[in-house]
């Protein structure tokens, strides 16, 4: 009997004897007894266990690791193999060849004990390498896979055609790319490579993309190398216990290429990406698998999956951005779209989004119409997405309150309905149904306006719908359903349309019937029968004031005058101005009273003076100027021009009015340079304008204006004493504006003009500073360094 | 929108706006809202030398439709970690209660604000943990900045 003790290693004269003892046994059929085929393999496994673990010694590893992973590896794989080789010369003798079977598993059993981490890591990171260079060959030179062909024997090449049709119609087959054409659209001698940091595995991946970049013959080379160690691999039993490894390389490469290729916005990413991964993973699946059947799609459904998931993960983390750049943005939704479909992380990504629109939206930073923009985008995008609107559901919710707490969005949503570039004004026009109060549940839409895309409701949808119909419901709807009421709209509306209407001229209100008629589609005729009537006093004045034309006709009368007459009570108090009219001015207006209470017996004219224009030719000494202004400026400059000179009291009795009412409209005349202080408080018109077209910047300090010639000169410093007297009455009221607009600023954050210019006309009393003004006095402000303006809105330094 | 505004609270809302904005003092702002005259938004800076000094809160103020015969509600917006100062922003300063009186305005309001910021009552106290601290400054000013920046800055 044949004593085995493990200090004691098999010579090959043991094995002889144990050989010639089993073929005793097995020809006298002496039943066996104690020593086995079984254990006289583990002895022989036992002894070339420790040469196996030299094999693996870590130091040596690290050093080939260092100076070049894939030879290295594939001199390790050949070093192994001729272990193997021996190892499976002797078990064969041993077990002969009906017991082949004993011999291999002992072997998978031995490999499965040496592989240590690092060895698989070592091998993660070669197949790694090499894969990123198949996808990057195959990306620069189709002809590749001609290489592929020829490297592998015909068997292996028939399976990797059959993975690569398999892999789906996106790729095309081997002959194809042989013939020269290209698999992937944008075949730029890109690396595929997504790690920019200092690993030592990056400058090799350099070399080896620039060498087979070189010459299409290395292809060949590296082809063969590549398939010879994936084919030993698979001899030595590696593959079934390293699918860590091979996986983790697998993810990696997809990790790499969906941040590398992922980032347009605008074009499809996922079917490209899908190509590329489909393709490597085909080729590792028939390279490493080629013998299963079974195992066949293993690599593929698990670069699949990684794919999608990493790539859902990446457009989730970015769909605030997506929504932003919406409509550009289209192709990554549709991209997003089929991710989330087969992820089935719909809601994951809802709360995702919803949490980065409270952080990066909903905060005193934005303006209520960046918030608004920013919902109709995500309305859109989210329907794109999720037809169920379930997602859309759980994200507007927070923005709905907040915008509910913004004082301005009425405001907002109203000027973005009625100007016509913008969507919602598509929406208004639409005339999809009318919008009911308490919300959208009552939104009454026409039959066939049913959404030919109707999808069941999701199970989860059940927790967070208001209403069904919500969904069905245009952005418009959406918005106005934020408030309880449509009302408030209505009001808004009301508002903007007699300001509207005061500031068009000649009685050309097409625009405005046609907005009145849209908003009665939509908010209902009964709703709008107060702007209805605003629309009814603008024609009739116009009648009217054809009939006063033609009358004055008859009688020879000049009529300069137009006047809109409306009816007090369905239309928003205007404020009324105490002063006396200037007599010309008085005497036309009284005219055209008078022939309006002939025409329309029992009725009175009252003139609101604030809200009219007066288009003045102001014919001075030297020069003539055209100006539009206020009745009440206009006032002020006939005063001015009956005496040289008018103290602001004298002034203020003339006029019937204030001191403050008459200074804040001479003001219009010295930022025009048509009149100027000469003393503290005393004006008079300037006949000859001496400073040319600085006329303007006269009131301004009196910076950077140059003269040229002795007369000039005196002139300069004449009108630069009355712009500094001037100024000093200006200073004063420009304090109080700027004090105004720093506590505005300084409270509410950055503000736009309008925004700045209806409060200061809201608070500071007898304002009447136009936009072109207040526009001009704050870029002032602004290059005093007071004031910063930063993407149309104004804010403090 | 906005309720009916009794024209003489409007009138003396407005002169209280016109005399605040011409005083233009350091480190105390407000202004009315657009559309409501009765509500209005502070801004308030910690004086310097006090453990506040580079903070700066937001307020609002609500003025009733009788002022000023009542006092106007004025809670912090801004989270404010202060003995008199509760989690929710209401503000325990006896003017605002019992010791009103018509002859205080907006400003006179805002400075009270300014110097119970820096000099606080921990006999009755709101937040018991910032009243306990009061004695210490140096750890007081710690813990508030800390407070601050995780709840103010956002």
């Amino acid at each position: 009997m044949y004593a085995y003790s493990p200090s004691n290693p098999l010579s090959e004269d043991d094995v002889q004897r144990i050989v010639q003892q089993i073929k005793a046994r097995t020809n006298t059929g002496v039943p066996w007894t104690g020593l086995s085929i079984e254990g006289a393999i583990d002895s022989l496994a036992t002894e070339y266990r420790d040469e196996l673990r030299r094999l693996c010694v870590a130091e040596r590893i690290d050093v080939l690791k260092e100076s070049n992973i894939f030879h290295g590896f594939l001199q390790f794989l050949q070093a192994l193999n001729s272990v193997f080789c021996s190892y499976s010369e002797r078990a064969s003798r041993i077990c002969g060849p009906d017991q082949r079977v004993i011999g291999d598993m002992a072997w998978n059993a031995l490999i499965h004990q040496v592989l240590d981490a690092r060895v698989l890591e070592w091998m993660e990171e070669w197949l790694y390498l090499s894969l990123s260079c198949v996808l990057h060959c195959v990306v620069c030179q189709p002809s590749t896979i001609a290489y592929l062909n020829s490297a592998m024997d015909p068997g292996v090449v028939a399976q990797l055609q059959k993975a690569h049709r398999d892999a789906g119609a996106a790729v095309v087959g081997f002959g194809d790319l042989a013939a020269g054409q290209s698999l992937v659209s944008d075949d730029n001698t890109e690396s595929d490579d997504a790690l920019a940091n200092s690993d030592p595995a990056q400058s090799e991946r350099d070399r080896l993309f620039a060498r087979v970049a070189s010459d299409p013959r290395q292809i060949g080379l590296f082809i063969n190398d590549f398939a010879g160690g994936c084919r030993l691999l698979v001899i030595l039993r590696i593959v079934s216990y390293a699918s860590r490894s091979l996986s983790g390389a697998v993810d990696r490469l997809v990790d790499a290429n969906v941040q590398k290729q992922a980032t347009r916005w605008d074009t499809p990413c996922l079917d490209q990406l899908l190509t590329r991964v489909r393709l490597v993973a085909a080729t590792l699946d028939a390279l490493l698998l080629y013998d299963s059947t079974a195992a066949q799609q293993f690599f593929l459904g698990h670069a699949e999956t990684r794919l999608f998931a990493k790539f859902s993960e990446l457009r989730v983390s970015e769909l605030f951005g997506i929504i932003i750049d919406y409509p550009d943005s289209r192709q990554a939704i549709a991209d997003l779209r089929t991710c989330v479909v087969r992820q089935r992380s719909m809601r994951q990504m809802a709360h995702s989004l919803r949490n980065a629109i409270q952080q990066r939206l909903l905060h005193p930073g934005a303006t209520t119409s960046d918030i608004l923009t920013q919902y109709i985008s995500a309305i859109r995008c989210l329907r794109l997405l999720d037809p169920s609107s379930t997602v859309l559901e759980i994200v507007a919710r927070p923005i709905r309150s907040y915008l509910r707490s913004r004082e301005d969005t009425v405001s907002c949503i109203v000027q973005d309905m009625v100007s016509e570039e913008s969507e919602l004004f598509e929406d208004l026009a639409s005339g999809h149904g009318v919008i009911m109060d308490n919300g959208a549940e009552g939104i009454v839409y026409d039959e066939d306006y049913a959404d030919k895309n109707w999808e069941p409701l999701p199970i989860e949808a059940k927790t967070v719908y208001l209403t069904a119909q919500r969904r069905d419901a245009d952005v418009l709807s959406l918005l106005v359903s934020i408030y309880e009421t449509k009302d408030v709209f209505v009001q808004e509306f009301e508002r903007h349309l007699a300001q509207r209407l005061l500031a068009c001229t000649e009685y050309g209100a097409e625009r405005e019937i046609r907005q009145v008629e849209m908003m009665k589609l939509r908010f209902g005729a009964r709703a709008l029968e107060k702007c209805e009537v605003m629309l009814k006093d603008v024609a009739e004045s116009k009648r009217t004031d054809q009939h006063v034309a033609e009358t004055s006709q008859e009688k020879r009368w000049d009529m300069p005058l137009h006047a809109l007459i409306v009816s007090r009570q369905f239309w928003s108090s205007a404020p009324r101005e105490q002063f006396a009219m200037p007599r010309a001015m008085a005497d036309i207006q009284n005219k055209y009273a008078g022939m309006y209470e002939v025409l329309k017996p029992a009725r009175k004219l009252e003139w609101r003076d604030a809200l009219g224009s007066v288009a003045l030719q102001i014919e001075l000494a030297d020069r003539t100027v055209s100006v539009s202004a206020k009745p009440s400026q206009a006032a002020v400059l006939f005063a001015l021009q009956e005496t040289p000179a008018m103290a602001l009291a004298e002034l203020a009795q003339k006029m019937e009015c204030s001191e403050e009412f008459a200074l804040s409209r001479v003001r219009f005349w010295l930022a025009r340079g048509i009149v100027r202080e000469i003393d503290a408080n005393v004006f008079e018109v300037v006949e000859t304008d001496s400073s040319g077209d600085d006329a303007a910047a006269a009131s301004m300090p009196a910076a950077g204006r140059g003269g040229a010639g002795s007369d000039q000169d005196d002139d300069d410093e004449d009108s630069g004493a009355g712009a500094a007297g001037a100024s000093n009455a200006r200073a004063e009221a420009l304090r109080m504006h700027f004090n105004f607009v720093e506590g505005m600023l300084r409270n509410f954050g950055p503000l736009p003009l309008d925004r700045i210019l209806s409060m200061l006309g809201m608070f500071l009393p007898g304002e009447n500073t136009t936009a072109e003004d207040l526009r001009s006095f704050l870029a002032l402000m602004a290059r005093e360094d007071k004031l910063e303006l930063a993407g149309g809105l104004y804010k403090l330094k | 929108m906005s309720a009916p505004l009794d024209a003489a609270v409007a009138k003396r809302l407005q002169s209280e706006l016109m005399s605040l904005m011409m005083a233009n003092l350091k480190g105390i702002s407000a202004f009315p809202h657009s559309d409501n005259m009765l509500n209005w938004v502070g801004t308030l800076d910690g004086a310097p030398g006090t453990a506040y000094e580079g903070l700066s809160y937001k307020l609002a103020l609500s003025f009733p439709s009788n002022y000023p015969f009542k006092a106007p509600t004025i809670t912090f917006v801004t989270p404010c970690w202060h003995p008199n100062v509760d989690d929710k922003g209401n503000i325990c300063l006896d003017i605002l209660k019992e010791q009103w009186s018509a002859v205080y305005n907006v400003q006179t309001i805002l400075l009270s604000l300014q110097t119970l910021l820096g000099d606080a009552n921990p006999e009755s106290p709101l937040n018991g943990a910032a009243a306990q601290l009061w004695s210490n400054q140096a750890e007081y000013r710690r813990v508030l900045l800390k407070h601050y920046k995780e709840h103010a800055q956002q």
